[in-house]
């Protein structure tokens, strides 16, 4: 099943695959704070919502994605989760044309993480769902986007590639791995930022050839040339 | 044609003299330097790069494609394909049918595409990210013959294909040849494609020059003697221990059933101080071997041993010092920014073999910033980085790959002097080239469809890199 829900998604016309990523964003981000209004259902609805798009994102990316993504979103989440608790007790408003009562603050702060990962289920399925493909039909403006499309998921590719070298250095936690408590975590913290240093570093050294082969092919489209 | 190409005041290419006629098939093996790489580049008129085209905040990296171009004689082919040793740069787009249909257009056949070399119709719904390496080089190759043009230019792909993929490279030049293309090879593994040459021209790091034999027995001979004592120094303290025990295992990638393939019932056991030689074509399965040894992935049934334990109950800092690792790719496994830093890492921990080789290799008072670093000085750096006193397996995934002979007999040293100080080691070589096992008199491990074929110790030796 999962496959033809994939394979489907992948054939709506780019239109509503972008369509699919501004109401992610929407429901997540952007009118968030005006649904508030609607009292304490919206978050039960929100997790409805965030459980279906969780689900959806599980049959896109497969299972080793999904646990990564979710492996991340943990790790943000626990630092969040400390800023939270001090604004938590000190009463903190978190929007200025908004006064919470105690409950409400209290959902509004710990749904933030949730709402996090609706956005990362959004922008992930529709990474999974769209290719840089999808673009050229926007003519030069097309191929430049695929072109920046194309570095996204080269650091998709390379986080992979980083993180099993972090792991044979014994700077990454490993899936199979046995730790004691909470040296998994110390592990992730302190091999995370090589981890992005090193992907931006790897999209660098990418990027110049990309960027010729693109100018290439974009050469060979206006010229036509194939047998 | 004859050109030269210079950055700023720096002459990297002199009088290059290649005779592109129509139908032609030119060679060239030679220096793997920097300059080699443009050369193939030149030819297809991608650089020098536009001076007015800005790549934000990364113009130091491609200063060396934006020198000046002088031809004295003869021009550029008017329309030219090219093709580089990282099929990565070339693949565009996310699925084989976009890829074909992005490249080639809507109106073309993509199963006739892909069977040019031999790919299953099967493959054109699968992503990219999902092929195996030599796959992708395949569909590159393909895409790159179908294309409309007078001459095709490939670089380095030959360590990338399997037997298949390579009598499908010579049937294609051939067909090139045919329709009046010429055919420009620049490669360091030539005995295949030698025979098939027009012509056959040597790079000397600066200009061509037609192939001297000496040359070429000195390369091959050099070779051939590094790898005699390299095996025989493996050998010498053999004892029937295992070091790594495979029984029944069981693996299949996520998604297997949509074209990968799984490992089954898979057992064999690699003794300690031999050379192993882990063959087998594009997608057998030789790198996931790898990959479960390092615990990369777990097998879903059967059972792997280490140095007699069970796989599972070794910690990763033991399995650290235990095995070393040298991808194929070692710049996705130098995390650090440059060799100095390695030095510090090796001083911290202790590591003394690491830091005496590092200062054997890397002069001490240069930083190496790890993007102006060659393959050749990437894969010593990721051998010299992760060997320690304690290595008992050393795992060297397609040696050959992005070096040329002089630069595989100068690995094959380093080898061997971190075999030296190293008490009884067993290397396992994962490649696709039988010539290279053999230099090593190793053990031959030849994977077919994730199943292992048994083979007798070869006996015939042939030259690398001598043309022969």
């Amino acid at each position: 099943m999962a496959w033809s829900v994939t394979r489907g998604l992948r054939r709506l016309h780019l239109i509503f695959k972008l369509l699919i990523l501004v109401s992610g964003a929407a429901l997540f981000f952007i009118l968030f704070p005006y649904l508030l209004r609607f009292g304490a259902p919206v978050y039960g609805v929100l997790f409805f919502l965030l459980l279906s798009f969780g689900i959806l994102f599980r049959m896109v990316a497969g299972k080793q994605t999904f646990r990564l993504t979710m492996m991340l979103w943990a790790g943000g989440s626990v630092i969040y989760m400390i800023i939270a608790a001090v604004l938590i007790l000190r009463n903190v408003q978190p929007l200025p044309y908004m006064q919470m009562g105690r409950t409400h603050l209290l959902l509004y702060y710990l749904s933030y993480p949730l709402r996090v990962l609706g956005i990362f289920f959004t922008g992930l399925i529709f990474a999974g769902i769209t290719s840089p493909a999808d673009f050229l039909r926007w003519g030069e403006a097309g191929l430049r986007i695929a072109l920046v499309y194309r570095a996204f998921e080269y650091s998709v590719i390379s986080l992979g590639d980083v993180r099993r070298a972090l792991v044979l250095q014994g700077e990454w936690p490993e899936r199979y791995g046995r730790y004691r408590a909470g040296q998994r975590i110390v592990l992730f913290f302190r091999g995370a930022p090589v981890l992005v240093a090193t992907i931006f570093r790897n999209i660098i050294l990418w990027f110049p050839w990309a960027w010729i082969c693109y100018t290439n092919l974009k050469r060979e489209l206006t010229e036509g040339g194939k047998k | 044609m004859t050109f030269s190409y210079q950055v700023e005041d720096h002459v990297l290419l002199k009088d290059v003299d290649l005779p592109l006629e129509s139908g032609s098939f030119v060679l060239l093996n030679g220096v793997e330097n920097q300059a080699f790489g443009l050369i193939g580049g030149i030819v297809a008129g991608l650089f020098p790069i536009d001076g007015g085209e800005q790549i934000p905040h990364l113009e130091e990296l491609v200063k060396v494609f934006k020198g000046s171009l002088n031809v004295s004689e003869g021009s550029l082919p008017v329309r030219a394909v090219y093709l580089g040793p990282d099929p990565e740069k070339h693949l565009l787009f996310s699925r084989v049918d976009e890829e074909i249909l992005a490249q080639l257009g809507s109106d073309i056949d993509a199963a006739a595409v892909l069977s040019l070399f031999r790919l299953k119709e099967g493959f054109l719904e699968r992503r990219i990210s999902s092929l195996s390496g030599g796959e992708k080089m395949k569909l590159a190759l393909a895409i790159a013959f179908f294309k409309d043009a007078t001459c095709t230019v490939l670089h380095g792909i030959v360590p990338w294909l399997d037997e298949n993929g390579k009598a499908c490279l010579i049937r294609e030049i051939s067909r090139a040849q045919d329709d009046n293309r010429c055919v420009l090879v620049m490669e360091q593994e030539i005995d295949d494609l030698l025979p098939h040459a027009d012509r056959h021209l040597f790079f000397d790091g600066r200009t061509l020059k037609p192939p001297e034999e000496k040359t070429l027995h000195r390369l091959g001979g050099k070779i051939v003697e590094v790898s005699r004592i390299l095996g025989e120094l493996v050998t010498s303290g053999h004892r029937p221990e295992p070091v790594v025990s495979f029984r029944d295992v069981e693996f299949s990638y996520e998604g297997y059933r949509d074209g990968g393939f799984r490992l089954s019932n898979l057992s064999f056991v690699l003794e300690s101080s031999r050379v192993y030689g882990l063959i087998g074509n594009n997608g057998a399965g030789k790198s996931t071997i790898a990959n479960l040894i390092l615990r990369l992935e777990q097998p879903s049934g059967g059972t792997i041993s280490l140095f007699g334990k069970p796989l599972e109950s070794i910690c990763r800092k033991d399995l650290m010092e235990g095995v070393c690792y040298v991808s194929q790719f070692p710049e996705q496994h130098i995390t650090l920014s440059n060799v100095q830093q390695y030095r510090s890492r090796a001083e911290t921990k202790g590591n003394f073999l690491s830091k005496k080789l590092l200062d054997i290799y890397f002069e001490s008072e240069r930083e190496y910033p790890i993007s102006q670093l060659t393959p050749l000085q990437m894969k010593a750096l990721s051998l010299i980085s992760f060997v320690t006193d304690r290595t008992g397996l050393i795992i060297i995934d397609e040696p050959t790959w992005g070096i040329d002979p002089e630069g595989l007999a100068r690995f094959f040293e380093f080898l061997t002097q971190a075999v030296q100080a190293l008490d009884g080691v067993t290397i396992l070589i994962i490649t696709h080239d039988l010539a290279l096992v053999e230099l090593l008199s190793a053990e031959v491990m030849r994977m077919k469809n994730g199943v292992l074929v048994t083979e007798e110790k070869p006996v015939v030796r042939k030259k690398m890199g001598a043309g022969n």
